[in-house]
Formats: C-alpha cells, structure tokens, sequence
C-alpha cells in the first residue's frame, strides 16, 4: 500500500502529467500519419528523455509506443494505409467496412479493441508483477544467456520466408556490437587504427539511422500521396457495447498479445497475424474476414495494442528486450543507471508500480483523446510525405548531434541511414540488426560472466531454468524446419501457389 | 455469390525484390573482408582458452554473419533464376539506390552549418531550403517549414535544452543578445 501511496504520488508530479499528455497525444499524431511510426519518433527523442527522470522519459516513450497503435488505425481504416506497419491487418475488415459506409463504426470498434487489449495487458503484467519478482531473482548468467539466445533464434525464424535475411542481419547486428576496444582484456577489435571506432557503434546513431533517417530518405525520394478523407459520421462511443458482445475473440487475442509481448524476439506482428487467424477459425462466419468482419477488426486490433506493456515484462525482468522499442528504451534505463533485471522489482518496486500506473493511465486518456479529436487527427494524414521527409530529416539531427555534438556520429548515421534505406527498398527487416546489437552485447557479457563455471559445454544448460531455455529453442527449431518443409511439399504438389 | 474467403497469409507473404541477388552479394563480399581481417585486427592471447579470447566472440558473429550471407545469396539467385522477373543487374533500382545521397549530403551540410551559424539560423535556412528542393514551391509550405523549423528549436533547445552548442556566428552579435541566443537558440 506504501508503495502504490508513493506510486500516486510519483504521477502526480507535473513532469509526469505532462509526459503522459505528451506521450499520448504525440503518439497518436504520430501512429495517424502514415510514414513516421513510433521507432522513428522514439529514436528522435531518445536523447531528449537521457536529461528528463527515468519515470519521464520513459512515460512518455511507452506512451508514444501504445498510442501510436491506437493512432495507427486511423488510416488503415479510413484510407487502406496502416499508419504503422503493425496495423496492417486493420486495413483487411477496417477499410472494407469504410467501403460499406461504416467508417465511424470500424473506428469506434478499432479504438474500443485496442483499449481492452491495452488494458487486459497492464493487468497482465500486474498480475504477473509477483510472480515475475519470485523468478526472476532466480535467473543466472547463463540462464540470461540462454534467454538472449532464445532471442536471437526467435527474431530470425519469426521472419517467414526472409529468414536467411534475419539471420544475417542479426549476426551483422552483434559484429557491430564487438567493434571498438572490449571491456575485459582492453584489446582492440576492428577499429582499423581508427580513434572514433574505440568506443565502438553507439546504439542510438545506429537507430537514428536506420529507423529516422532512412525513413527521411524513402519519404524525400518516394511522391506524395493523394487522399480525400471525408469526416467520420456516427457515434464513437458504441464501439465498446459491440465489443462486448465478441468479448471471446477481444480476450484470445489480448492473450496472444501478451504472449507475443513476453516472448523476445516476436513482436506484435505475429502477434497479430495468429489472433486473425484463431479468430477466423473459431469464428462462426470465417468467409466475412477481409470483408468487414468486426471479429477481425477486433482481433487484430486488441493484439497489437496488448504488446507494449507485455513486452515490458521480459526488459524489466532480465533485461532483455523483445523488439526493437523496447531496446530503445533500455538506453533510458542505461543511462540514468538503472539496471533493469532480476535485482530491479526489489530495489525499486515503486518505479515500477508508477510504470504501471502510468502504461494504465496512457490507455484512458488515448482513448478520450481519439473520442474526442478523430475528425480533426484526418488533417494530418495528409501531410505531404516529401514534406514530412524534410522535417524527420532536420529532427534527426537533433537525436545524434545531441548525444555528444560528434560529427563523426552524424556522418556514421547518414551511412546507417543509406544502409537502412536501401534495407527498405529489399523490403528487408531492419529489427534483427538492433535486437542483434542489444541481445549480441547481453550474451557475450552473460557469457564471459558464465565461464567461471563452465567445464564442458554441457554446463551452460545444466540448471532447470536455462536447460528449459535451451528445450525451448530445441522445439522452436524443430517447429520452425517442419513449417518450411510442409511449405516446400506444399509448394511441390501446387506449383502454382 | 458467395464471399471468397481472405486469410491473414497476405502480411506475411514475402515478395521477390528487384537487385536483391546483387544486394547479397555485396553483402557476400564485405563479410568476407571482414573474416580476411579478423587476424589483423583482433587479438589472441597465448596461454588463454579459446573461450576466454577476445577474437572469439568476432569470430562467432562473422562466421554466422557470413552464413547466413551466403545462404541469403544462394536463395536470392535461386528465386531470381526461377522466376526470371528481375536481370542481375536492375539498373533503375540501383539508381534508386542512389537517390537518397543528394539529401544525405544535405543532412551532413546541416550538421557542419550548425556549429558554424547556430542552431536556429540554421534549422531556418535548411528546412525551407529542403522543402524548395522537394519539390513545393507555395509560400505557404516554405512559411509552414520555417515554423516547423523554428518550433523544433524551440522544443529542443530552449525547452528540452539538448546539448547543440552555440554557432561561432552568435559570436559576432552584441553580448546580451549572444548569450541568450548561446544558451536558447
């Protein structure tokens, strides 16, 4: 009671208030406007929260991250474009249900979807808060080991169809990590005679590029877009009285969300593709989907919106992210000397109870801002993209000159920048290359941390904890081989899929 | 008639990309420059265990590096050959390749003004400047870019107080005046 006392009192603070207003309403603006997305705002801003509090800056990053799903489905819906790559099956039953002139009520059901999996989430991770400080005290460094590796296998065989890619990428993502002079013995590893490259690549110019620049880049070479959004007739407020009548599908997909969430490495995307797909085939009428089924909708809406504060549980408790946000934020933690881990929900369980009140508190008042603002968030769908290009690209200036007015760093971010554009032409995931950087750094520390103990190979999976890690990745290789031979036998006896 | 039903394959589905094969292959080609360099520029220490080298961890992430680089490339020719919709060599997408140089230039010309003019002046002169170049030729766009520019500044500078050092220009102005530019803008 204590702590939740000191937890109100914490939110109640003006600096708190704000970053949640500034969280939740930039968020949305930023999920409405197709080409931005939360990974480039949030690695803009980065540097910006390293002078605020942990608890503010990171308010208003988790804020940016949820909101900007909510906002994101704005577009999907009412112009076929997901406003972040996340909402992509929004638009499959959304703007089918725009087409039949029911636009306010996807929207209502769209904004009533993602708060409950918004909300079912953070109870989640309430619920689980207990439970997480008995276990988590409990994982080793090899068990951290096993948990980052279980990472890395699981952000490339999430990848369908692109795993070469994502395994290469993520590989390419831990070399980045080794460059610069290494912590143990102080040699030198691939800096070429070079000063700058001593203290290796910083994640954050490393971000800025590939998330804010490159995106710069695609929207200053790519041509604007031409769309006429008519205002959203009907009452926005219904939406949760129809909700409640899918309640099942709202919850199995929350479920999955979280799920996702607390798995590192997957993300809201699968997230959202396996709630689609159970609600489809539990659905009573599975041939409406992609034609305005209000499960579907529902479904891929309340997964997505179930993740952000699900994959708070894996960075907070063992200090792993699971995707690419979150990584960001670790820096925010890094910075201001919290460690997030096991020691962190009994060193500092009132930081952590104010997270969740304020991941709670971004949820209402999203929801009460898109109640209120729809009509007027249409205008910004149609900022010119070459325009907003201009723009991104003098905001992310200010994220890398920031950090330690280096040059050097702007011009090692406009090559990033290149890289992460010509990665988005491929239509190649840029994710694996952070998350390799991240989990890279994790597991060659947990690693070296495990040596002491180590006699034979068979010693880093000898405890319960990492010895499951280790079963499960067993199971998700062999899961992951026999999908892609159905697929290929598929393929053999269908030559025309 | 009724509905042909759609499922969710569709987001996952992963379509073959012009210059992709060429992309692997320079990808290819730098992750075996790479592994050439390991012996120069990592170190290994005599009497250590392999473990505990600090060429170990490099090692193991340009091996998989190159792996995966070089299966990427195997499967990237092999679907290219298969489906013959794209040459080797798809010129207009490796000039699209370049495009983005002109605006990395621009964004490199910013960072080296900064320090020179300030911050402020300078946010005034590239964002317009940018947005003339992409394209908009209204006063109302420009006007609208200056805004922006000016309330970026404002936000990060005056409000958020982001370290971006005062330009050598603010030097040249009176002191009141410079010091409060130094410190907001």
């Amino acid at each position: 009671m204590e702590i939740f006392l000191s937890a109100l009192e914490t939110l109640w603070r003006l600096d708190v208030i704000l970053a949640l207003l500034v969280g939740a309403v930039g968020g949305v603006i930023i999920g409405a406007i197709p080409g931005v997305g939360p990974a480039v705002a949030i690695a803009i801003l980065l540097p910006a929260t390293f002078s605020m509090e942990p608890i503010v800056g990171l308010t208003m990053l988790l804020g940016i991250y949820g909101a900007s799903m909510y906002g994101g489905a704005i577009p999907a819906i009412l112009i076929n474009t997901p406003g972040t790559p996340v909402n992509a099956l929004t638009t499959y039953d959304g703007h089918a249900m725009t087409r039949q002139g029911q636009a306010g009520r996807a929207l209502s059901l769209a904004y009533s979807a993602s708060f409950f999996g918004g909300i079912f989430s953070v109870i989640c991770l309430v619920i689980l808060s207990p439970y997480i400080a008995k276990v988590a005290p409990l994982f080793g460094s090899r068990d951290i080991l096993m948990a980052a590796l279980l990472g890395v296998i699981l952000v490339v065989i999430a990848h369908r169809g692109q795993t070469f890619a994502a395994g290469m990428l993520v590989f390419f993502g831990m070399f980045l990590d080794t460059v610069g002079m290494e912590s143990v013995r102080y040699t030198k590893r691939f800096t070429f005679d070079q000063s700058w490259l001593l203290s290796g690549f910083d994640l954050i110019v490393v971000l800025l590029g590939l998330f804010a620049l490159s995106q710069a880049f695609v929207l200053l070479v790519g041509r604007d877009r031409k769309t006429q959004v008519a205002p959203v007739a009907g009452k926005l407020f219904s939406g949760m009285a129809e909700l409640f009548r899918y309640k099942r599908v709202a919850a199995c997909s929350s479920g999955f969300g979280v799920i996702m969430g607390i798995i590192p490495g997957v993300g809201e995307f699968l997230a959202q593709f396996f709630s689609y797909t159970l609600a489809q085939n539990l659905s009573k009428e599975p041939q409406r989907f992609g034609h305005g089924s209000p499960e579907g909708l529902i479904a891929s809406e309340s997964a997505n919106n179930a993740v952000p504060a699900a994959a708070m549980i894996p960075l907070l408790a063992l200090g792993i992210p699971g995707e690419a946000l979150t990584a960001m934020m670790l820096s925010v933690f890094y910075v201001h000397s919290i460690i997030p881990g096991p020691a962190l929900f009994q060193t500092q369980p009132d930081f952590l109870v104010t997270l969740y009140l304020c991941l709670f508190l971004v949820n209402i008042l999203v929801l009460v801002v898109l109640m209120m603002t729809t009509n007027t968030l249409l205008k910004v769908i149609n900022v010119p993209g070459r325009f907003l290009g201009a723009c991104i690209l003098v905001l992310s200036f200010v994220g890398v000159y920031s950090l330690r007015n280096s040059i050097i760093d702007c011009a090692v971010c406009a090559v990033f920048g290149l890289i992460g554009y010509i990665l988005k032409r491929l239509k190649l995931p840029l994710v694996p290359i952070i998350l390799g950087m991240v989990l890279g750094g994790i597991m060659e520390q947990r690693f070296r941390a495990s040596l002491a103990r180590i006699e034979t190979p068979l010693d880093f999976i000898n405890r319960p904890i990492s010895g499951t890690i280790f079963a499960i990745i067993i199971i998700a290789l062999i899961a992951h081989c026999v999908a892609l031979i159905r697929a290929r036998n598929k393929r053999l006896l269908n030559p025309g899929i | 008639m009724a509905q042909k039903q759609s499922d969710a394959s569709g987001v996952l589905a992963v379509e073959e990309q012009p210059g992709e094969a060429i992309f692997a292959l320079a990808v290819c080609v730098a992750s075996a420059a790479l592994v050439l360099q390991i012996d120069d520029q990592t170190k290994w220490l005599e009497g250590s265990s392999l473990l505990v080298q600090p060429r170990f961890w490099p090692s193991l992430c340009l091996a998989g590096f190159s792996i995966f680089a070089l299966c990427h490339l195997l499967s990237s020719v092999a679907r290219q050959v298969r489906s013959g919709k794209y040459g080797f060599f798809p010129w207009a997408e490796l000039a699209n390749w370049a495009q983005p140089m002109e605006y990395a230039l621009y964004f490199m010309g910013y960072v080296f003004l900064v320090p020179q003019l300030g911050y402020l002046p300078t946010t005034l002169l590239v964002l317009p400047a940018l947005t003339l170049r992409s394209g908009y030729r209204k006063g109302r766009v420009l006007l609208a870019a200056a805004a922006v520019g000016l309330c970026t500044v404002l936000v990060f500078k005056s409000f958020l107080q982001v370290r971006i050092p005062g330009g050598h220009f603010y030097e040249l102005l009176p002191d009141g005046l410079r010091n409060v530019l130094i410190l907001y803008f």
